[in-house]
Parts: structure tokens; sequence; C-alpha cells
């Protein structure tokens, strides 16, 4: 194991574990991928997960976002991922930080975050947390979100109890006026697995 | 770009690709990958006739290909030495389980989408598809490495370990069962 | 090197080889599934190594001191993450049923949010795709001829992308 691992570090070395990631560069005007690319690199450093910060650049590129824009919401999730590995505590694996960062953005605070990591210190917390936003997406204000993913946390309910309660929110919620143009929309019906 | 270039600068270029993989470069790595992937992904499509599993068993193979890469003697034909890997992880998976079986789903993940205007070579895709899934798996692995990926017998030799002998039987046999099946759904057949 | 036996003189074969050839394959986007778990190869390791590095150093400086370092590195517990590499892929079923499209795809974070990776496939007034999804939590759109982009009104909505676009959000689990 020891020699695979000086075989891989040789092979990479201790620096950037990224270089440069070919998909923004082939996708991005190079500006905004090498506005991009410090952002990712910056955060890779910091020890967070970075592959959200690419697929958040790609998402606005695929968007026709202007740069400027794309590189605010790069900075912008880079920045809440950080609050959300203060939060959850140096040891948080990857998942959870990406939901922690999602729920920050939705509004719920760093406290709600540590709080769930305290009632769950063994198990990931990434589905409660993604449960947290969902429910504030379909509408839910916040307090009340909290209350209700808080209550399922303090019983130590399992993951597919918090996905549960987000489907029974959401059951009336599916039906979604008709898109900007012409397009006949029809909810699918289809349940997540 | 790479087709402007004459075959010994594309070889060179891939052997150079290989030392900077080998020197830490995650880019040169990726760009092998983008480079053959296509070629790769066509066989394994085919071949085992559903996304899923062609997905799962290219990503092996890429995995494999690069925790292998100080293995590779000729950098410069590192496609084909890829190939070599994908061959034997289709082979395992092949093995493993019985794709014939896998029902509606399978089915329905190897259709290619169709766009209107194509409905009627989408129709005689799907029963190209159709007819392929129901050769052997060693009269499609010969047929498709011989003639849609152009090894030669010798090649396919040595990337399968089936003797030549065997080989041009089973392309023989897989040319004839296409042949049966297609012949009255061709476009050209009159 | 071709053999002499490389020409094909049915039509029928040749027709199939040529469609084969050159027809259109979809793209199997693995690249950067690839390099992830080569990374998270790299990371574990770099981590491990770096305990080890520590606990080394720490285990001189003791031993010179006459004392014995307590391996308190090995006890250090690596929370679970459900998107661990080498979790089982789950097929997970997009649909969408509209009519008047000439187009569908989906995008979102499994396919590098590209409308050429995934088009869909259309069943009278449905469109639909199946794709194989490592456990964790995904944000998509489908794609309507290559400029609209639509929330998945089956699921729940992933509030605002940052770019003003309807997005929606699949959790998969183990």
């Amino acid at each position: 194991m020891v020699t695979k691992a000086i075989l891989l570090l040789s092979v990479f070395g201790f620096g950037s574990l990224l270089a440069q990631d070919s998909r923004l560069q082939t996708r991005l005007p190079a500006d905004v991928a090498s506005q991009v690319q410090r952002l990712v690199d910056s955060a890779a450093q910091s020890g967070l997960p970075t592959e959200p910060l690419i697929q958040k650049a790609l998402e606005g590129q695929s968007k026709g976002a202007e740069g400027t824009r794309i590189v605010a919401a790069v900075r912008t999730l880079s920045g809440q991922l950080g609050e959300s590995k203060t939060a959850l505590g140096p040891s948080a694996p990857e998942a959870d930080i990406v939901a922690g960062a999602a729920c920050l953005k939705a509004g719920a605070t760093p406290a709600m975050i540590t709080e769930l990591r305290r009632l769950r210190p063994e198990q990931s917390v990434a589905v409660p947390l993604g449960v947290l936003s969902d429910l504030v997406a379909l509408g839910v204000d916040v307090p009340k979100a909290w209350e209700q993913v808080h209550s399922l946390a303090a019983a130590h309910g399992p993951d597919t109890d918090f996905l549960a309660l987000r489907d029974r929110v959401s059951a009336p919620n599916t039906r979604q006026p008709p898109g900007p143009v012409q397009p006949k929309l029809v909810p699918s019906g289809n349940s997540p697995p | 770009m790479a087709l402007s270039l004459g075959l010994s600068e594309v070889s060179q270029t891939d052997a150079v690709l290989v030392q900077r993989a080998l020197a830490g470069d995650q880019a040169a790595y990726a760009e092998l990958m983008a480079r053959h992937r296509r070629r790769l992904e066509r066989y394994a499509w085919f071949l085992l006739g559903n996304r899923e599993d062609a997905e799962e068993v290219l990503q092996d193979t890429f995995l494999r290909a690069f925790r292998g890469l100080d293995r590779c003697q000729e950098p410069s034909r590192v496609g084909t030495w890829m190939f070599r890997i994908l061959v034997n992880r289709c082979r395992s998976r092949l093995a493993r389980v019985d794709l014939i079986e896998r029902g509606a789903a399978a089915d329905a993940a190897f259709a290619v989408a169709r766009s209107e205007g194509e409905s009627e070579r989408g129709e005689w895709r799907e029963e190209i598809e159709r007819a392929l899934k129901e050769l052997t798996p060693d009269q499609r692995e010969a047929f498709l490495l011989k003639h849609v990926e152009d090894f030669s017998y010798q090649e396919i030799e040595s990337l399968t370990g089936a003797p030549a002998s065997a080989l041009r039987m089973r392309v023989l046999r897989a040319c004839e069962g296409l042949r049966r099946r297609l012949r009255e759904g061709s476009p050209d057949y009159a | 090197m071709p053999d002499s036996e490389d020409r094909i003189d049915d039509p029928v074969v040749a027709a199939v080889v040529a469609e084969l050839k050159h027809g259109p394959v979809p793209s199997l986007l693995v690249e950067d599934r690839v390099i992830g778990a080569l990374n998270h190869d790299l990371k574990a390791h770099r981590v491990r190594s770096r305990l080890q590095s520590l606990a080394r150093a720490a285990a001189i400086m003791l031993l010179v001191a006459g004392s014995v370092v307590a391996t308190w590195l090995g006890s250090r517990r690596l929370v679970g993450s459900p998107e661990a590499i080498g979790a089982a892929s789950q097929p997970v079923r997009f649909t969408l049923e509209a009519s008047g499209l000439r187009r569908v795809a989906v995008v979102g974070d499994f396919n590098n949010w590209d409308p050429r990776a995934t088009p869909m496939r259309r069943h009278g007034g449905t469109w639909d795709i199946t794709l194989p999804l490592r456990p964790g939590r995904y944000r998509y759109s489908f794609v309507a001829n290559d400029q609209e982009y639509l929330a998945d009104p089956g699921r729940p909505p992933a509030g605002d992308d940052d770019f003003g676009t309807p997005t929606s959000v699949i959790t998969v689990v183990n």
C-alpha cells in the first residue's frame, strides 16, 4: 500500500492534483477558464471538493451565461463550500460538504448544519441536508423545514425517512406551470428511485 | 487537427502523451482518453449491447490502462494497447452476465435515438443492432474487430488469444448470420 | 496491416459495416469519472501517506525522548460518503411528457451539462432515458430543441441555479 502511494505520489506529485481541468479549457473562453481554474485550485488547497465548482462552471457555459456570471457563481459556491466545511468539521466527507453548501444557499444557517452533524456523528448528513434544501425549494419556509428535518434527525431516522418526508411535501407541488414556450408539460408522475 | 497529421506524427504525439502522463500530467492522460475513446466506445457499445455495461467496461479499461501505463511497451501504439485491455474487459463482462436476458430496459438503452428526418435510417440501424445481438459473442467480437475496427487476423489473434483459423470461421459465420437476418431489411434490397 | 481477406463482397454486410463504422454512437463520457477515481485514489493515499509520515516523525521524536507515541492517527475515522468510489451505479429513469418537440436531452452534474451527451428517446408523446448514477445528489434540467431549459415536473425543483433557468434535483441513495 505504501509502495502504491509512493508510485501515485511520484506520478502526480504533491502539487496541484487537478493541473488544468481539460473540461474548463475546452468549454470556456480562456480568460474565464483561467479564473475558474484559480478558484478550483484555491478550493483544492483548502481541502474543499472541486467537482461541484467545475460542474457549476459547465452548467453556466451550457446555459449561455456570461463569463462574469459564471465566475461569480463559482466564487459564491466556493465560499459556501468553505462555510459548510467549517460547520461540519475537518473530517466531513465531500458529499456532506456539498449538501451543506446547498443548504446555506437555500437560507439555512451554519448552526443548523453543525446541529445535524452533532445528531448524526456516525453517519453522513448529506441526505438530511439535501432534504432541507429541497423543502425550502418546494416553498416551505426555512424554520418550518428545519423543524421537520431536525425532528427526524433527533429521532435517528434513516435516510429513507428524510426522502419520504420530502416526497410527501413535494407530491402536490410537482405540477409546474407550462414552460416559457410551446412545450406542453404534463407531470410524469415518476418518483425518485 | 490530428487528421492532418501523418501516421508517424500521430504516433509520435501518442508516445509523447504517454510519457507526459507517466510524469504526472493529468491533462495528457485526459487527452489520450479523448483521442481513443470514440473507437473504444464504438466497440464496447456494439459488442455489449447496452449503455450501462459499455460505460462500466470503458471506465474500467481507462482506469486499468492508466494504472498499467508504465507497462505499455509501445507508447506510440497505446490505442491498440488500450484496445487489448478493452477486449479482455468485455469478455469478462460477457462471461458474467447473459446480456440477452437483460430484457426491455437493455433493449431501450441499446437503440440509438433517432431524429424525425432519419426514421428510415433509424429503422435500418435498429435492425442491424438486433441482428448483431443474435450472433454469438465470439462471432460478434470477431466481426467487429475484423470489419469495423479493421484489425488484421494476426492482430486479433494477439488481442483475443484465439487462433486465426477460428477467427476466420467466426467472421464467416457472423457475415452469414447478418446476411440471413438482414437481407430483406436492407435499404438497398431490391 | 490489412489482410487480403478484408474485402466484403456481400452488399448487405458491406452496408452493415458502413453503418457501424460511420453511423452515430452515443457518447460514453467516462473520462471525468476516471479522473475523479484516480484523484480519489491519490487523495486517499495522500491522506494515509501524510498520516504515516506524521506518525513516523512523532515516533522518532518520542523514541529520542525515550517514550512511545500512541498511533492515534490510525484510529482516525473517515466518515463514509455516499459517493464512495466503487459504490454501485443504479439505473435512474428520466421522463418528460411533452408534445411538439423535435429533440430533448437531459443535462446535469452527471454529464457535464453537455446537451450532446444524453439525447432522450421519444415514444409517442413521452421522452425518456435511463442512466446509471452512483449514489449522490445531482442537479439537472431537460433541454428542449437545443435551446429551452425545462425543469422536471416529476421531481423536486433545485432552487435558484444562479443562471435564471429551471433546474431539478435528484438524490440517489444506496
